[in-house]
């Protein structure tokens, strides 16, 4: 009784697997024919780092970000007065803390943003979770997700966003000034000694950059050595013996940790072994240029390379902006 | 040949304080090379390596492990306390909402002061127990009578459950980024500790622990249920609320310090009870070595395991301890 049975099985399937074949094919005919639809001339479309192909018409008037880093490329491209929605992180450039909030960095509320009508929403990965996104995208609204692992990526970045807003000259006007910058830095730390250093994200308890972070590669493009650079953890909780071990020459303090400097330098004076402490090089640097993966991550770099190569900052062809100290 | 209560406490006490100490001595080594130790032996050497590892002992692994001790010896204690008097076994010293009033505090200071003002947190949590601990009481005395312990146990898992929501209300409203730190207090941790801590907390763990100590006969009448008790001469209402009073005043203590460590205070005492039966006067000697011990063999764990990441300290208690006690549970 079986044996029939079985073999009428089999001739089912391999029907069923045709049948299958002619939906997938169906299926995509269906979603090339979407696509040509839905992106008229003159869209711009780019890919964004979920690999999503991302267009949005060729007039962008009201745009949402997430995330204070794309909130400056916004502003740096020159569409700042195109932004109506914001986190509440967005405070640079200062116009952009006029702009209303439509929730917390990590939490952004879903039914303001839908408020706002916003033809592009722009957020980074951690900022916005994949529910919400899926839900925009729903709504029609386009979503751009980014995600900067290096510092090399921001020029990237910035270069799909002018696309993605039709401007795409601006943008590479801007990358260019920026790598030109970039460029200066490494031309007067060509060949420099490379000091040990500790970029510390939090103090209590301690919390550092590891090499696998975004700081982290900006870091090595500081020609210093990460004592860290070895953790898989982006910014893990750190033991102190380690960094008693491994001595950096330099401790760089995030400024949104403390407020003076002797509120940077204080809890490093119980362990007086350590050469940064014997020589008093704790810094205190600026969070925000640092740690956002946006076009102000030259003046963090820029910064970085004059702490820690104070002998190499006076021949600086530019002279680098001065790092404002703002608190986050 | 029967022995005295008196002597099985001697024994138990010591054999447990020498298991501490030696705890104590392995975590402050682990880690160190055998060379690090040689020249710290041969103390004139003022080698660098010396002087690191001189540095990494006196200021790091000692201090840490010396609140890991007392906070681990005082919720110990303050567990045997809470599930004698509330007779019930599922009892903590943060049944009486402590952890939640702590963390709510803690939550408050960390969020709206920032940049880890540790004293701030510390006061702030200390004074969010004794908030929550006053209400819990204060609620459970309005009902006086043959529910009281229950009344306790309720009001405290409402209250608990209350200040729980407005903390995360305020971690989710204030956008804040603080919550890896927010995480570590939560799961406790010693990486901060310096001696004004360990002062703080010794004295109030100490204190605490003898007056409960001296108590401890009326504890143990009190296991045997408000009637006997009282029938027996003890006025139930006093007791009750002196030995729930000062068990809470060390656990606020210990949690301004060190955090909402969890799971110290719920499975020593059962564990301690299961080896050396349940006379109070055996077990609170016990608890408090064995606690301390437990606790800073937990903290080494959460110091070494994933080095030179560290991890929170609460997350070993319970993975440690969660197998160990089930089998001294079904050994039984």
């Amino acid at each position: 009784m079986q044996c029939p049975e079985n073999s009428r099985g089999v001739s089912n399937r391999s029907s069923e697997r045709r049948f299958h074949l002619e939906i997938v094919v169906f299926t995509v005919m269906l979603w090339c024919a979407g696509l040509l639809i839905s992106h008229p001339a003159g869209a711009n479309c780019v890919q964004d780092d979920l690999e999503r192909m991302v267009c949005i018409g060729p007039s962008v008037s009201r745009i949402v970000s997430f995330a204070p880093s794309l909130t400056e490329i916004v502003f740096a491209l020159g569409h700042g007065d195109h932004l109506v929605g914001r986190s509440n992180f967005c405070d640079y450039p200062a116009e952009a803390t006029r702009v209303p909030i439509v929730g917390s960095y990590t939490r952004p509320a879903l039914e303001r943003v839908i408020a706002l009508k916003p033809d592009l929403v722009l957020t980074t990965k951690d900022a916005a979770q994949k529910g919400l996104v899926v839900k925009l995208e729903g709504l029609g609204i386009p979503v751009f997700v980014s995600r900067t692992l290096k510092m090399d990526e921001i020029f990237d970045l910035v270069k799909r966003i002018g696309r993605l807003l039709g401007d795409e000259d601006v943008a590479m006007a801007l990358v260019e000034d920026l790598q030109k910058r970039r460029s200066a830095v490494k031309n007067r730390l060509k060949g420099v000694g490379k000091p040990t250093a500790l970029l510390v994200v939090g103090l209590k308890p301690l919390f550092v950059a590891g090499g696998q972070s975004f700081v982290g590669s900006v870091l090595r493009e500081a020609k210093c050595v990460n004592i860290a650079e070895d953790v898989i953890l982006d910014y893990p909780k750190y033991s102190i013996e380690e960094v008693i071990r491994r001595d950096p020459d330099i401790i760089l303090v995030l400024n949104k940790e403390c407020s003076s400097h002797e509120s940077c330098f204080g809890p490093w004076k119980r362990y007086p072994s350590l050469s940064a402490v014997k020589s008093g090089r704790v810094y205190k640097v600026n969070a925000d240029s640092l740690a956002r993966p946006g076009p102000r991550i030259i003046d963090g770099l820029e910064a970085l390379a004059d702490i820690l190569h104070p002998n190499e900052s006076a021949s600086h062809p530019t002279g680098g902006r001065p790092v404002t100290t703002r608190r986050r | 040949m029967q022995i005295t209560v008196l002597t099985k406490t001697l024994l138990v006490s010591i054999g447990l304080a020498i298991v501490m100490v030696l705890v104590g001595v392995i975590s402050i080594c682990v880690g160190t090379s055998l060379v690090d130790l040689r020249s710290l032996l041969g103390l004139g050497s003022s080698s660098k390596e010396a002087q690191q590892a001189f540095i990494i002992i006196t200021e790091y692994r000692l201090p840490r492990t010396l609140l890991a001790a007392i906070t681990g010896g005082g919720l110990a204690s303050a567990g045997v306390v809470f599930q004698g008097v509330l007779r019930n076994p599922l009892a903590d010293p943060y049944i009486v909402g402590i952890s939640a009033g702590g963390a709510l505090g803690a939550v408050i200071a960390i969020v709206f002061m920032g940049e880890g003002n540790l004293v701030g947190t510390s006061l702030a949590a200390f004074v969010g127990s004794l908030v929550a601990v006053a209400v819990v009481y204060g609620l459970a005395s309005l009902k006086r009578g043959g529910q009281f312990t229950n009344t306790i146990i309720l009001a405290g898992v409402i209250v608990a459950a209350f200040m729980n929501s407005i903390m995360l209300l305020i971690m989710s409203v204030s956008g804040s980024d603080e919550v890896q730190r927010i995480l570590f207090w939560l799961l406790g941790d010693f990486s901060l500790a310096d001696y004004s801590r360990i002062r703080l907390g010794a004295v109030f763990v100490m204190i605490g622990w003898i007056a409960i100590y001296l108590n401890a006969n009326s504890l143990n009448v009190l296991i045997a249920g408000d009637r006997a008790a009282t029938s027996l001469g003890l006025n139930v209402v006093v007791s009750q609320t002196y030995l729930m009073a000062v068990a809470a005043l060390i656990t606020g203590a210990v949690v301004s310090v060190a955090g909402t460590v969890g799971f110290v205070g719920l499975v020593v005492p059962h564990a301690m009870r299961l080896m050396f039966g349940p006379d109070n006067r055996v077990l609170l000697p016990a608890a408090l070595f064995g606690g301390a011990a437990f606790l800073a063999a937990a903290d080494c764990v959460a110091r070494v395991v994933a080095y030179p990441v560290e991890l929170p300290v609460g997350v070993i208690t319970a993975i440690a301890g969660a197998p160990f006690f089930l089998y001294l549970l079904v050994r039984r």
